[in-house]
């Protein structure tokens, strides 16, 4: 109500008092909830950028293998070469991931299509494939010579490298790897097959022995599982 | 009605080579899919080729395959055991059923057809005529195409 006396001013006057003498309560509680208000809200903020870095952080990456709890330095290759005849030495290799594999060049599906894969998964990587080594080990040196060897893991991919040597180094590499192998008797053509384990062996920066994947392993999981290796 | 008769005799006559060559003929109940091979290594013997086997009809057996790109052609399965050993073997008549209305595949890690003795390396792009052989639909023939897979 307006009111256009001097006594307008009295009526002002009263209602501050009016005012004044009320609510100075109702206004506590109403800052109680703002503040609480605001408390959560940042809370909420806060916690849903914990939860995004800790993710992150505390969420261990699942490998597409078995992972080895613990840390096994890889066995080295005593008495075996690569297909150019140098001594296959893992420690030259020590900072990058190394990949073994048992296998020969007879095989006609199991082992085409697991060096395919991996052949798969290195291009798959761009230039971190630089720093993954894949290497076949022939169970089978009779027919496997170290040129053959070398020209077959090529045909998959140019990086690949063969690894070769008498019988008995290659019976002893499998022996510490745990794998297992066994020559088919040949037929009336000479031909034969040769039963093996066909896990792909991971091997870390730091030389140890980390994942065994099985050899129908995805490529795409295992260029994952190369750059989790990686770190 | 004396001219009708022949008419039925050539009718049935017809409909019975129709049934019969629903069965056991080039396509009688048997359609192949998606045949193909990877290119193989220099200095490789052997190939392998892969395909799926459609069967429309009752269940029959796979008996062989032969092409004349290799010396011979036997049936193959790879197979892996409980500790990841992987042996492969001439494939039995267990493994060769085709089943009543249902599939065979011929694929990595399983059923496959090896080529024995390429000579030259089977290459990229390359397509090879393959002939299958069933229990009861015959003779069927396919294409196996080379491609890096």
């Amino acid at each position: 109500m307006t009111s256009q006396s001097p006594v307008g001013c009295l009526d002002t006057v009263d209602q501050r008092e009016v005012v004044a003498t009320g609510p100075a309560r109702p206004t506590r509680p109403a800052r109680r909830l703002v503040a609480a208000l605001l408390a959560f809200g940042l809370a909420v903020v806060a916690g849903v950028a914990l939860a995004a870095a800790g993710t992150r952080l505390l969420r261990p990456h699942s490998f597409a293998g078995t992972v080895f709890p613990d840390a096994v330095a890889a066995a080295p290759l005593d008495g075996l070469v690569f297909d150019d005849g140098t001594p296959a030495d893992l420690g030259a290799w020590q900072g990058d991931v190394v990949v073994l594999y048992f296998g020969y060049t007879s095989c006609p599906d199991v082992c085409p299509t697991t060096l395919s894969e991996l052949a798969r998964a290195l291009d798959a990587m761009g230039e971190d494939a630089e720093h993954v080594h894949v290497a076949m080990i022939s169970v089978d040196p009779a027919r496997d010579t170290l040129p053959i060897l070398g020209e077959y893991v090529r045909h998959f991919h140019d990086s690949f490298v063969g690894i070769g040597g008498p019988d008995t180094a290659i019976a002893d590499a499998a022996a510490v790897y745990g794998v297992f192998y066994e020559l088919g008797v040949p037929d009336d053509d000479g031909r034969y097959a040769v039963d093996h384990t066909a896990t792909l062996m991971g091997i870390d920066p730091d030389g140890n022995l980390r994942v065994l994947w099985g050899p129908d392993v995805a490529a795409d999981a295992l260029a994952q599982d190369f750059e989790e290796l990686l770190g | 009605m004396k001219s009708s008769r022949p008419m039925t005799v050539v009718m049935a006559g017809l409909l019975g080579v129709a049934t019969l060559a629903g069965c056991g003929d080039d396509d009688g109940g048997v359609s192949i899919s998606d045949p193909w091979a990877r290119p193989t290594a220099p200095d490789v013997a052997d190939g392998a080729f892969y395909l799926t086997i459609a069967n429309d009809m009752e269940a029959q057996q796979l008996l062989s395959a032969s092409s004349d790109r290799c010396s011979s052609t036997e049936l193959h399965l790879s197979s892996m055991s409980d500790d990841g050993v992987m042996s492969m073997t001439r494939a039995g008549a267990e493994d060769l059923k085709v089943p009543n209305s249902g599939e065979m595949v011929l694929e990595p890690g399983g059923l496959h057809i090896m080529c024995i003795g390429v000579g030259d390396p089977l290459e990229e792009g390359e397509e090879i005529p393959v002939t299958l052989e069933f229990s009861k639909s015959g003779s069927v023939d396919a294409t196996v195409i080379v491609e890096n897979r």
